[in-house]
């Protein structure tokens, strides 16, 4: 009898312990692919930074885009559930019109200091504290070894992207007073975006990309 | 003498009134929730698109004895974005009543925002709905941060609010 009541309590014991542990265990989609994604940005933080002849598989005007950004992009669209094929395609035009707007903010005077990255970088570790998905963030941060190495690699990633960042924030506001468009309206919003779309399609015909033949 | 009957009788009819719970049709009275949210989107460059927002639905009721009368309700967000290539954004949906009615016409109405944020707009519906007072229906307003070729693309939102006045 005390045997039996022993079993009994076991069993119970495995299946509450069973009943907390799996919740916890089950991930949600969003996080298993953001931690996907903190694996590959890991993996590009430590390859070479430095853009090498032989990386460059497209050259405009003034941007280039390496094989190594292609990469990322790719494994970034196929996470969002593309093909391969689709997500080379999709790789490829966001990187053209990312490199575009950064040639054409620089040429525009909106470069940033290193003091200005880390300053928008404090305001990023602020963002993630209050944001709803800071879990899914927190996934991406844990890849790296540590908190300090992933928002080093942040700081190289917002050494571009802020300057793009502050010349859009700019062309918002330059298209708003030309135009005389409410931009916060809701059609005003729409047709801001229309025209930062088709701004984006003009900076990549001018910078007139091109295959880099590999040797 | 026949005078002072007539407004003694008017008195003690107001005062009986008062004493035992009528209440005369009020001017409309509000019931309103705030919900102030942030969401960042991972982006192909490694960094992050964010979106700030304070979305605010309220609805509009008079109170007749005890039942209440939602005469109109309004949907207003606020927001901040900051984005290099990948803009994200934020769309108001309908309102649904628990009891399932959706509340589907919008007139856009201009609002004064305070200077924190950049974009916003409101909206107003005045179709009417009765409820008792301590009614247990809620209503919802359905909202969705989107950002084209971030991760997520989607983030469906809600605010919900307990239509009970009393």
């Amino acid at each position: 009898m005390r045997k039996r009541n022993i079993i009994i309590g076991i069993l119970l014991g495995a299946l509450l312990s069973i009943a907390v542990i799996l919740p916890s265990v089950a991930e949600n989609p969003t996080t298993a692919i953001m931690k996907k994604w903190g694996t590959i940005l890991l993996k590009n933080s430590k390859s070479d930074k430095e853009k090498t002849i032989s990386d460059i598989v497209y050259k405009g005007e003034n941007a280039t885009i390496t094989k190594k950004q292609i990469e990322q992009a790719v494994d970034f669209y196929m996470l969002t559930g593309s093909s391969r094929e689709m997500a080379e395609e999709q790789a490829v035009q966001h990187l053209k019109e990312y490199e575009a707007l950064y040639q054409e903010a620089i040429k525009n005077g909106y470069t940033v200091t290193d003091d200005e990255v880390r300053a928008y970088i404090e305001e990023l570790k602020q963002m993630v504290e209050i944001a709803d998905n800071k879990e899914d963030v927190k996934e991406v941060i844990n890849q790296f070894e540590s908190e300090e190495d992933y928002w080093e690699y942040e700081f190289t990633v917002y050494q571009k992207s802020l300057p793009i960042q502050k010349y859009v924030k700019a062309m918002e506001q330059d298209f708003a007073n030309l135009t005389g468009v409410d931009i916060h309206s809701s059609d005003g919003n729409e047709r801001w975006r229309e025209n930062f779309e088709d701004l984006k399609r003009k900076l990549v015909e001018a910078e007139n990309f091109s295959l880099v033949e590999n040797k | 003498m026949k005078r002072i009957t007539k407004i003694l009788a008017f008195c003690s009819v107001i005062m009986f009134l008062c004493m035992f719970g009528y209440e005369p049709v009020k001017a409309a009275e509000y019931l309103r929730k705030v919900e102030t949210s942030s969401q960042l989107f991972a982006v192909p460059e490694g960094g992050w698109s964010s979106i700030n927002s304070e979305v605010i639905y309220s609805e509009d009721y008079t109170i007749n004895g005890n039942a209440s009368t939602f005469i109109s309700r309004s949907k207003t967000a606020c927001y901040n974005t900051a984005y290099a290539t990948t803009a994200p954004g934020l769309i108001l949906g309908n309102v649904q009543h628990s009891n399932g009615v959706f509340y589907k016409t919008w007139t856009s109405v201009d609002i004064i925002y305070p200077g924190k944020w950049t974009y916003g707009r409101s909206y107003e519906n005045y179709e009417t709905a009765m409820y008792t007072a301590t009614t247990t229906e809620t209503g919802t307003l359905a909202y969705l941060y989107q950002c084209d070729g971030g991760i997520p693309t989607t983030v469906p939102k809600s605010v919900v609010l307990p239509l009970k006045t009393r």
